[in-house]
């Protein structure tokens, strides 16, 4: 769920997009130097563009009895880094807005920060701190997924209580960020379950990709 | 999800795809602009009814297909806008209080308009036109091929995952234990995302084939020429903040 078209007041607009201008411009000269690089990554960023895309597209089942979908990002963030998702994140949210009327444009600032920014470096961070400690990869994977959500929704939470600070600014962010948890939380948990699946389901198909992008010691077949 | 191709059709389809594409967003943006910027009473209203006789009328956009696109963006902003009514904290602890149900409303009114002009553009302008479009804004060549190769895939992988999707309602997914149906939607995810690395892969390859080096261009249609068109558009927008400023 990303904050639609005409949610947000003008001048919010302009700062948001102020303030996740230079992460995309950043995000922007890490693609063009990785396509430099390797030609062939061109088509995996698309491909991971395009997976993110999709997967706001496929349902989860979800404990409160409705469904929702995941958001991507954390494993985009987890095998290219988070500066490309800031690109990616972009597109992908571009082409929400155009091609399932999810978000909009006036809010693309927003959005981008929240899901493109924020919830890359922070699964991203939740990665690289546990493989620093030596946990297991699904373990990695799957709260870098769970995270990356939850980041996602409590910056949006805080950028609607910017927005609509009734009672105060703390008082809204907990309003808006209690209602997004009775279907986020759930989410979140359900995500990294997903995650752990998803992985396994990888190490038993594509063991050999997830070598090659260093997701996967070499050790790790024995 | 099928409404994600239809909306494409609509564009491949649209009459209006003879117009120059700068004229379809020159007036897609700035009746979001204005929707953005003006009271909801009357320029809210004028920009939804406005886009949405465009729609209707002069591209000749299916009443199914624009019930089909815009009710779901409709209904997300009419729940979207139910906290903002609320407010939280004192006795008693919620309370709906005039000034949020007014609040509310005036976000309902910016959200249908400005979505109603977003989706003006989308069902008249395709990706390909409007990535062509984008070229000339000096975006990086890589960045726009990275667009246009996602927008390629994004298709098939759809069909991929519609046809996933069938296969295990088939099977009787919708009924299995809530524990099974994770691992369904595991393995649903896994494999499309296997697929995409595999299509990008071929696509790759194949691309490579026919010559591929830096650059993806495709054939723009002819277009009639912007000058009326943009006139039109501007003594629409005039109209419309006239109108506001009038009221006001």
């Amino acid at each position: 769920m990303h904050i639609a078209e005409g949610m947000l007041p003008p001048l919010q607009c302009a700062a948001w997009f102020a303030v996740s201008a230079p992460f995309v411009i950043h995000g922007t000269m890490a693609v063009v130097r990785k396509s430099r690089e390797n030609p062939e990554n061109k088509l995996l960023l698309a491909a991971v563009g395009a997976f993110t895309l999709v997967l706001s597209a496929l349902k989860l089942p979800s404990v409160t009895g409705s469904s929702s979908h995941p958001t991507g990002t954390g494993l985009g963030a987890v095998v290219f880094g988070p500066p490309v998702m800031a690109l990616i994140g972009t597109i992908v949210l571009i082409f929400q807005a155009g091609l399932l009327a999810h978000g909009g444009l006036t809010t693309l600032g927003a959005n981008v920060f929240s899901m493109g920014i924020v919830g890359p470096w922070v699964a991203y961070g939740v990665y690289r701190g546990l493989k620093a400690m030596g946990s297991p990869a699904w373990l990695q994977i799957a709260l870098a997924m769970a995270f990356a959500n939850l980041a996602t929704y409590v910056v949006t939470s805080a950028q609607l209580a910017i927005a609509y600070p009734e009672g105060g600014f703390g008082a809204a962010f907990a309003k808006f960020a209690s209602i997004f948890a009775i279907t986020q939380i759930p989410l979140a948990i359900a995500e990294g379950i997903l995650g752990v699946l998803v992985f396994g389901f990888l190490m038993r198909t594509a063991r050999p990709g997830l070598v090659r992008l260093g997701v996967l010691k070499e050790t790790a077949h024995a | 999800m099928a409404h994600v191709a239809a909306v494409d059709d609509a564009a491949w389809e649209s009459p209006w795809r003879v117009r120059p594409v700068g004229s379809r967003v020159f007036l897609s943006f700035a009746l979001i602009l204005t929707a953005l910027l003006t009271p909801a009473w009357p320029g809210c209203v004028l920009v939804a009814v406005i886009a949405l006789a465009l729609m209707l009328c002069s591209a000749q956009i299916r009443p199914s297909l624009v019930a089909l696109v815009t009710v779901p963006p409709i209904l997300f902003i009419s729940v979207g806008i139910i906290p903002i009514a609320v407010q939280v904290g004192g006795t008693p602890f919620f309370k709906v209080t005039p000034d949020g149900v007014a609040t509310a409303l005036n976000v309902l009114a910016h959200g249908i308009a400005g979505t109603l002009a977003l989706l003006l553009l989308v069902t008249t302008t395709t990706m390909v036109d409007l990535m062509g479009w984008v070229r000339r804004l000096r975006i990086p060549g890589p960045v726009l091929e990275i667009a246009e190769l996602m927008y390629r895939l994004v298709f098939v992988l759809l069909s991929t995952t519609v046809a996933i999707q069938q296969a295990q309602q088939a099977r009787l997914a919708a009924d299995a234990p809530f524990r099974r149906r994770m691992q369904y939607a595991a393995d649903a995810m896994g494999t499309v995302m296997l697929r995409t690395w595999d299509r990008a892969v071929r696509l790759q390859g194949g691309l490579e084939l026919r010559g591929y080096e830096e650059d993806l261009p495709t054939l723009q249609p002819t277009f009639q020429p912007a000058g009326g068109l943009m006139v039109r558009n501007v003594l629409l927008i005039a109209a419309i903040w006239a109108v506001v400023w009038w009221v006001a």
